[in-house]
């Protein structure tokens, strides 16, 4: 690294008196570095390449520096020199750290302006290993002034070298004083550091950490490239992300990146993240082909799902086989359990965001994959060359085989289709600007025994404006439409033809702005704004001959607006504090008609009173109400830390479905005069540590949440088509409480996780006009109440190429409400039915595995290949998605029904270029 | 473009199996014979109204539905809140009714039942429902 630098040096006295003391077991390189740079004013330079393969055994006392490092260097071929308080590390030979006596006689004109300028070190490398040397390079940022005080800011971009992809989420720190700062979405930091001389070192997970040397006089700007992290056979170890759970504010926090995503073996191989999201501690779903899920007993309709700010209302394809999202297309996704950030709100449960990724800003590249049911392609690429990219992505599936393949003739007919399609464009307008383009389009169809067609299409776009005042302020504004519609159809019989179906459309603009003026605060304040238009359902004709009569429910409008403020506050670098507060107002408008019931009895159509009819853009019923965010952390130690939260939240459109999984006959209804907003409000509780210096992450998380004005349905309520929803639903208040504990090994050669969560979901009728009560008005079992659930997921990596994964998934049965007995009663037969919810479907019980082999790696090869083979439910296990009760010869029979039951074999292969 | 890669279907490989299926689901809750005593009928405070009861007993859901499983040799009385008692005769299996009663619509009733095998059941008060032509 220093090869054929030349080193100037003034006052070139070397003063070794400090004394060094340390335990080191089998430590490595740069930790021990650490221990002697804490102890001492002694600064390392070395070459982590030279020095990562040494591992240090010994026990000092005081020592002299200079003796320390001649024991720990004795047997490699590394040297030392000692400058004062700088220590260089080569290999091979030492520097020299004094000039001959002559050298200021014979150069003296060369070096005035090294003298004057410099109080530091003045320190020159060649620019021949670039990486390395920017990393020793000074950089001189702001204008040099004399009198180098106070604080300034330093702001940029933290990008990936290979394709200029902005890199959220990575950490941006100075040790001394530790002062962190992380990287938004867009790879965008702000760091307010006192001025003077540091090193900033810039880590993320799956990159390689990095360092720049600066020496700040003022506000500046400094941009950040960072390499690829590629797992050398020597087992590098991550020593520090600083947005571990230990570190960071925020709790109930589940972070993957693509990488970890891809690594867990899923059925017919095709990556798929929502099936993922299932294996996280708090997280279940009713069944495997659902991909609806639940958070910590939060219904499926209490999900925010943000595909790019883009809300995404059905997030699977082919009724849950695959979720909606391609994962060429994707950099990461975050879900928010508890603390739920103030900027976002609308769901009581969960907000999943996914991310995006950003396409190649350098080059043109291209990925695919090809799989037993589904392909998968996508390109990226400049248009203009560190300016402007595009990443264009697509996917589809040739299924029909399989559905031909099922025996029973009634199915043989059936077609089933999806693609999804996807865009994103990046635009660097100037330093200052950039903005977002995103589109995703998805649609499915499938054809029961080609009489009857389902469909449904999500269709959204979003665009993005980043704008940056200064380094410490920033404002993104975001505008966003999204539609989603599902359909069924038969013209089998023309003369009865019909198309029945809803849609929902919205329109979204949100603004938020970040101000951080110094490294205590952190400031996010904005608003949001969203219009909906819904359809909640239509039956028409379909075809001349169709003696169908129209039936269509008034379409609803409402505005769901919100204020927010919030400041993350470190009162000391142990103890900190996440404050915030939204306002949310839900306004349901006109035009629309709506009945009064009488008060104090059930509602029915009898009990209608009174109907008004309100016009287009009336504001017929407000509702309001804060939202607080709050939460805390303490630091119990620099590997430990403890965590308490509070929220409440406020939900103003609801899913209404007989079923407990997203199914396509889900409607979904605004709040209105007669259907209250959804309130929520959840205390959590957790303790985090790591271990082995960051690699392995443990957490403990305790929650209780309540929720009001859930709705359930009553016995043999019709929804489809209903003018008055709310003659068939009743409000419930819920309760769920659990303990999450989590084990995560991200690093080396094996990583994965396991995660156990208790949990338990009750609902209780709390409607004062319900016309019946489950459960003689006790709490019951909510559907998706699944007391204990079990994951664990691995991968081992055997070499560069070949790497072996593993899942484990165990979870209780979900509730069922079973016949017990037959009776006669008034000489008719009848079904003795259990409580509600009263017993359960067998365990749920899956072991999963794969093998994924890479091509070579050679860099200059056109397509890097690679092939994924597994087998999906190894065991074979039946496990039961459903149980049903059908009469068979005046007989009642129960069966239960399994998606996968079966062992499921699967192969694909996926390439680069 | 996915119709390019289609092609590379012939590289795939995957036992076409059935991969949905279903069986017979018996938990215990449902087989272990849940014989529940039902209790069918109504007190009449009509004028010389008389009280039919019905006793059965329930079976398992893998039953036939039509098999009704009358219960003899029961013990079905009529109590009123002011302590008198009515006895219900066994007519037929099953069946048990009450002489003519003329029951004042006042007071509060229950039923007392002891099945075949001895065990006891009594029902919670009841306000007689006037007007209620049965």
């Amino acid at each position: 690294m220093f090869g054929a630098s030349m080193f100037l040096f003034l006052n070139v006295i070397a003063q070794d008196t400090t004394r060094i003391s340390g335990d080191f077991k089998s430590t490595g390189f740069q930790e021990f570095v650490t221990a002697i740079e804490n102890q001492s004013k002694y600064r390392f330079y070395f070459d982590n390449s030279e020095t990562d393969s040494i591992a240090i055994i010994g026990v000092f006392n005081n020592e002299l520096l200079s003796k320390v490092l001649e024991e720990v260097l004795k047997n490699t071929a590394l040297k030392f020199s000692i400058d004062r308080d700088r220590v260089f590390i080569t290999r091979n030979y030492s520097i020299q750290t004094e000039l001959p006596t002559d050298f200021f006689t014979k150069k003296a004109t060369n070096n005035d302006s090294a003298i004057a300028t410099s109080k530091v070190a003045v320190l020159r490398v060649s620019d021949q290993k670039a990486t390395n040397s920017i990393e020793n390079k000074l950089i001189e940022i702001g204008s040099n002034q004399n009198h180098v005080t106070g604080k300034a800011t330093i702001a940029g971009y933290i990008r990936d070298a290979k394709n200029g992809e902005a890199i959220a989420g990575a950490s941006v720190y100075i040790l001394k004083p530790s002062i962190v700062a992380n990287t938004d979405q867009f790879g965008y930091f702000s760091l307010t550091i006192p001025k003077g001389r540091y090193e900033i070192l810039v880590s993320s997970v799956g990159m390689k950490d990095t360092k720049r040397q600066v020496m700040l006089y003022s506000d500046g700007k400094l941009d950040v490239d960072m390499q690829n992290f590629i797992a050398t056979l020597k087992g590098v170890v991550v020593t520090s992300d600083r947005r571990s759970n230990v570190k960071g504010l925020q709790m109930g926090l589940e972070k993957l990146n693509i990488r970890q995503i891809k690594q867990i073996p899923v059925v017919f191989g095709e990556t798929d993240i929502l099936k993922v999201v299932l294996t996280l501690p708090g997280v279940t779903s009713v069944g495997e082909a659902s991909n609806g899920f639940n958070v910590r007993g939060g219904s499926t309709d209490q999900n925010l799902i943000l595909f790019n700010d883009a809300t995404i209302y059905n997030p699977s394809h082919l009724f849950g086989f695959f979720s909606a999202f391609n994962s060429e297309m994707i950099k990461g996704i975050e879900l928010y359990k508890s603390a739920i950030p103030v900027k976002y709100g609308g769901r009581l449960s969960s907000v999943l965001d996914v991310a995006v990724r950003d396409g190649n800003i350098k080059k043109w590249t291209g990925s695919g994959g090809i799989g037993p049911l589904t392909s998968k392609f996508s390109i990226e690429g400049p248009i203009k060359k560190d300016k402007t990219s595009l990443i264009f992505g697509s996917r589809t599936t040739y299924s029909n085989w399989l559905l031909r393949s099922i025996p029973k003739t009634a199915y043989s007919n059936s077609k089933a289709n999806f693609y999804d399609l996807n865009l994103h464009i990046s635009h660097i307008l100037n330093p200052k600007n950039t903005v977002y383009l995103t589109g995703y389009f998805s649609n499915d169809q499938f054809n029961l025994n080609s009489d009857t067609t389902y469909r449904y299409s999500n269709r959204n776009f979003s665009l993005k404006w980043k704008h940056i005042f200064n380094n410490k302020f920033n404002n993104v504004v975001t505008a966003v439409s999204d539609h989603y519609d599902y359909a069924v159809s038969s013209i089998q019989n023309p003369v009865n033809a019909y198309k029945l179906g809803f849609d929902i459309n919205q329109f979204n603009l949100r603004s938020d702005f970040s101000y951080i003026p110094g490294h205590k605060h952190n400031i996010s304040f904005g608003f949001n704004s969203i219009f909906y238009k819904l359809h909640p359902g239509f039956y028409e004709p379909l075809g001349e001959r169709s003696l169908v009569t129209k039936n269509v429910v008034a379409a609803e409008q409402g505005l769901e607006s919100a204020l927010y403020l919030g400041d993350e506050y470190a009162f000391s670098t142990k103890f900190s504090i996440n404050a915030g507060l939204r306002y949310s107002m839900f306004n349901f408008l006109g035009a629309h008609d709506i009945y009064k019931y009488a008060p104090g009895v059930p509602r029915n159509k009898n009990t209608i009173i009174d109907t008004t009819a309100y016009d287009g853009g009336k504001f017929i019923k407000t509702y309001h109400a804060p939202e607080v965010r709050v939460s805390f952390r303490y630091a119990l130690s620099a590997n430990a830390s403890l965590k308490l939260s509070f929220n409440t939240l406020q939900q103003y459109i609801h899913m209404l479905s007989n079923t407990t999984a997203i199914s396509p006959t889900d409607i979904w209804k605004l709040s209105d005069p007669n259907i209250k907003p959804q309130q929520g409000r959840q205390f959590s509780l957790g303790y985090y540590q790591t271990f082995k210096s960051n690699t392995i992450e443990t957490s403990i998380e305790a929650y209780y949440k309540q929720t009001n004005h859930f709705l359930d349905y009553k016995s043999g309520a019709s929804l489809i088509l209903n003018k008055h929803i709310e003659t068939e639903v009743m409000n419930t208040r819920g309760k769920a409480y659990g303990v999450e504990l989590l084990i995560k090994k991200l690093s080396g050669k094996f990583n994965g996780w396991i995660s156990y969560t208790y949990s338990r979901t009750l609902l209780k009728i709390d409607d004062a006009i319900a016309s019946e009560l489950v459960n003689k008005g006790n709490y019951y079992p909510a559907n998706f109440d699944k007391p204990h659930n079990l994951n664990f997921i691995s991968n081992y990596r055997f070499s560069h190429r070949l790497s072996i994964s593993a899942n484990f998934v165990y979870s209780t049965g979900r509730p069922i409400t079973l016949p017990l007995a037959v009776f006669n009663i008034g000489g008719a037969p009848s079904l003795y039915y259990s409580e509600r919810n009263e017993y359960r479907i067998p365990d749920y019980l899956r072991a999963d595995l794969s093998v994924t082999l890479e091509g070579n790696h050679k860099v200059k090869q056109k397509i890097h290949n690679s092939w994924s083979a597994g087998v999906y439910n190894l065991t074979g296990r039946q496990n039961a998605y459903s149980v049903y009760f059908t009469q068979e010869n005046a007989k009642i029979r129960g069966y239960q029904f399994s998606v996968f039951g079966t062992i499921i074999p699967f192969i694909t292969y996926n390439f680069k270029f | 473009m996915s119709h390019d890669l289609s092609k590379y279907l012939l590289l795939v490989f995957i036992l076409p199996s059935l991969l949905a299926c279903k069986k017979l689901y018996e938990p215990a809750v449902i087989t272990a014979g849940n014989n529940y005593l039902v209790v069918d009928g109504f007190i009449n405070t009509g004028i010389n109204g008389v009280t039919t009861v019905n006793l059965s007993r329930a079976r398992n859901i893998s039953d036939s539905t039509f098999d009704v499983l009358p219960e003899s040799n029961g013990n079905i009385s009529i109590e009123s809140s002011t302590g008198a008692s009515y006895h219900l005769q066994q007519v037929s299996d099953g069946k048990y009714e009450s002489s003519p009663l003329s029951l004042n619509s006042n007071e509060t009733y229950r039923l007392n039942v002891t099945a075949a095998n001895g065990t006891q059941y009594q029902s919670a008060w009841v306000i007689a429902k006037k007007n209620a032509s049965h």
